[in-house]
């Protein structure tokens, strides 16, 4: 008997520890007006932002003192499943932040339709608002934060040291490459085993000779295909790049390009407007400018390969509906996208929202060039990553065994368009 | 009360003892192992739109992977390839330097106990540390392997041993070697010590020596331990996924030059930065992985079944 009242002991011991942690824990609700406070979780892949964004919602809790806003920021490369997982378990934010276009699609039956919801978003630019928006339904799932501008960063340290300036055009640009070189200077700090950062640097220089906008039209209308010779030799022209890269470039990784640049290692970097910041932060020392992808002499002017990163919005199970539209709708005001351009160096998509150009002048020359020269989409992501194998993933490891020396340009060309065949419709007919 | 009924009795508690220890078991067993199988088998019958669930189609989605001219088919035989290689090259090079090594081990020499220590070291090591380590040893600029290499050699020289997509898969498995050759190492040396005495000295008075006491002793007596270590090599294998996606990312680039099933899989299960999920397929692939080991698990087991000594008397 003794025995069996131990053993029973035993096995309801763990009852009481947890009910013990349950009592607790309703007692830490406590007084009655934290009882009424609301808490809203926001997720985002902006690890790197943390602190800016606490800032922002610190603003925003100032003046709405019954919402607490909490903000979790994910590994960008796990941010995708973790969402996923999250929003099928019905675990997921009330407010989240959502990949722009095809990145977007997947999610569009957990999210509630906020285009008439919040005020001033019809405001915002068509091809912001076309990131945000489902292709199916038609209607705009989040409010937009931020555009991207691809360009050429600049060392203006080095290249005044070495008697160089922006080039204006293509052939330009190579003579002042092979300057550098000649100088003991590497001249991009870009590397190829970031497959992504492929796609950027091609979508800074490809459009100056695939023909921006036109081809871009043609291409998603189906009136040509990428093995257009065009677009062939946009790849060949990026292929000629490789021998401007750091010695054992396809063992370079994201981090050490960038660390290449900000460490003064390289004299240029071929990327977008989000980097800004970052170089800012890492070397405040650092004097940077920015120049359009340098496009041939026979074109007028180069393209800027532009996007929407993303938006951020609302859980269509959320229980605080109210609140969490109330953060959306601050997070479509000029008072937060001030405050997220000129703390973040990230170009807002918000309309009347400017750089302060003496708070971060690389940003102010990024807005600058894209009201100077036309813009034109960042191909893949705009256009092709609707179904899989996506556009992005189809020339990002094509782009690789390129730069490899495994693959000619034209073979890039036929890998890219039979992936992106198996599924694009325009071209199935 | 005769003495069968006491006996009855106690057959009786000692069952429902057995069933009680076993339930706890047997009920995480089920609900962590055979139940997602099955329903990773039920998913793999369906066509998916990212996360939701559409129509019932059968064995369509095998017949993508397998036979299809979708680029997925494609890159799917890449990693069975990658898998494959892998394979040949773990089973014969781990399997053989741990068996070196738990000779070495076996020989009784002074500081066997500090070899041995150093041996397991790195099958101690969390794959987060060995990316990081070898990431940084293998860097093109700043590795120390390159900087060893330009000390003897070509001063300019800077190979990028990860981003070459000649080297990069033979780089991933010479580590995933040194991470894992302890493991078999260690169990071999238990099966070495198991032998008794008096067959090493039967073997001695018979005049058997060096390489004739490896093939007509040593082996044939740690044919159970070897069964081990082969499955446990060939699963692992077909398991691989953290030592590529540390070392080569989840793409497995460059260029899929290092992809593996495990990688292949958690892209199409999970999408990634730029690509898109597809539960249906991942689900598949899952599920091809589940066959493969066991079905390969098995001919292992039934080759070497006959090859088992055992000693009598």
């Amino acid at each position: 008997m003794k025995k069996t009242m131990t053993v029973l002991a035993i096995l309801l011991l763990p009852a009481f520890v947890f009910a013990g942690g349950q009592e607790e824990a309703g007692d830490e609700g406590g007084g009655q007006q934290e009882a009424d406070a609301v808490t809203i979780d926001v997720w985002s892949w902006r690890t790197e932002d943390v602190e800016e964004y606490e800032m922002f919602f610190d603003t925003f809790e100032e003046n709405h003192p019954n919402i607490n806003v909490e903000f979790r920021a994910v590994k960008n490369d796990e941010y995708n499943t973790v969402l996923a997982t999250a929003l099928e378990g019905d675990q997921g934010p009330d407010v989240m932040q959502l990949r722009a276009y095809g990145g977007l699609q997947r999610y569009t039956d957990f999210l509630l339709p906020i285009g008439d919801k919040v005020e001033g978003l019809s405001d915002f630019s068509d091809s912001s608002l076309a990131s945000a928006t489902g292709r199916e339904d038609g209607n705009v799932y989040g409010v937009p934060f931020a555009n991207q501008v691809l360009g050429v960063y600049y060392n203006k340290d080095i290249f005044e040291e070495h008697g160089v300036s922006e080039p204006d055009n293509w052939s330009e640009f190579i003579e002042l490459m092979d300057t550098l070189e000649e100088n003991d200077v590497t001249p991009l700090a870009n590397g190829g085993q970031a497959a992504w950062m492929l796609e950027i640097m091609f979508g800074a220089i490809g459009p100056n000779f695939y023909g921006g906008n036109d081809f871009y039209e043609e291409v998603t209308d189906g009136d040509t295909t990428f093995t257009d010779e065009r677009f062939v030799e946009a790849l060949d022209r990026m292929n000629d790049l490789s021998e401007y890269m750091p010695s054992g470039y396809m063992g370079i990784d994201y981090a050490t390009m960038q660390a290449n640049f900000f460490t003064e290692q390289a004299a240029m970097f071929i990327g977008g407007s989000f980097e800004a910041a970052f170089f800012q932060e890492q070397n405040p020392d650092l004097d940077i400018g920015v120049f359009p992808a340098p496009a041939p002499e026979e074109l007028d002017e180069p393209y800027i390969g532009t996007w929407a990163d993303g938006s951020y919005g609302v859980n269509a199970e959320t229980e605080h509906q109210e609140e969490a539209l109330q953060l959306v709708q601050f997070m479509a005001s000029q008072e937060f996208g001030t405050m997220f351009t000129n703390s973040l160096s990230q170009i807002s998509p918000i309309p009347g929202v400017e750089a302060d150009p003496n708070e971060v002048p690389v940003l102010a020359q990024f807005t600058s060039m894209t009201a100077e020269y036309p813009t034109t989409p960042y191909i893949m992501l705009v256009g092709f990553r609707w179904d899989q194998p996506t556009g992005s993933v189809a020339l990002q490891n094509s782009l690789q065994g390129m730069l490899q020396g495994d693959l000619t340009p034209e073979e890039v060309a036929e890998e890219v368009q039979g992936q992106v065949e198996s599924w694009y419709e325009p071209f199935q007919d | 009360m005769n003495l069968s009924q006491g006996w009855e009795r106690i057959a009786t508690s000692r069952r429902l003892a057995f069933t009680v220890f076993i339930l706890p078991g047997t009920i995480v067993f089920l609900g962590l192992v055979i139940y997602p199988v099955f329903s990773s088998f039920s998913y793999s019958l369906y066509s998916w739109d990212g996360l939701q669930r559409e129509a019932f189609i059968g064995f369509e989605n095998f017949r993508t992977i397998f036979v299809s001219d979708k680029p997925i088919s494609t890159v799917f035989w890449n990693a069975v390839s990658h898998n494959a290689y892998a394979l040949i090259f773990v089973v014969g090079v781990q399997t053989t330097l741990g068996f070196v090594l738990g000779l070495m081990l076996f020989q009784g020499l002074p500081g066997t106990k500090f070899f041995r220590a150093l041996v397991f070291l790195p099958v101690t090591l969390s794959i987060v540390v060995v990316g990081f380590l070898f990431n940084l040893l293998l860097h093109p600029t700043w590795g120390a392997i390159n900087h060893f290499i330009r000390l003897f050699g070509d001063p300019e020289f800077s190979f990028p041993w990860l981003g070459d997509p000649a080297t990069a898969f033979t780089t991933i498995l010479i580590i995933n070697v040194w991470r894992w050759a302890g493991f078999p190492a260690l169990i071999f040396l238990s099966g070495l010590n198991n032998i008794p005495r008096s067959v090493l000295d039967a073997a001695e008075l018979d005049g058997v020596t060096g390489p004739q006491r490896v093939a007509w002793i040593y082996l044939p007596l740690i044919v159970p331990q070897l069964l081990t270590v082969l499955i446990l090599t060939i699963t692992g294998n077909l398991r691989m996924f953290d030592i590529v996606y540390s070392l080569a990312g989840p793409t497995g680039g460059p260029n899929y030059s290092t992809d593996v099933l495990g990688t292949l899989f958690y892209r199409t299960a999970f999408g990634g930065i730029t690509g898109l999920a597809d539960k249906g397929l991942g689900a598949t692939i899952g599920i091809v992985i589940v066959v493969m080991s066991a079905v390969l698990s098995l001919i292992v087991t039934r080759a070497l079944q006959n090859k088992r000594v055992t000693l009598e008397g």
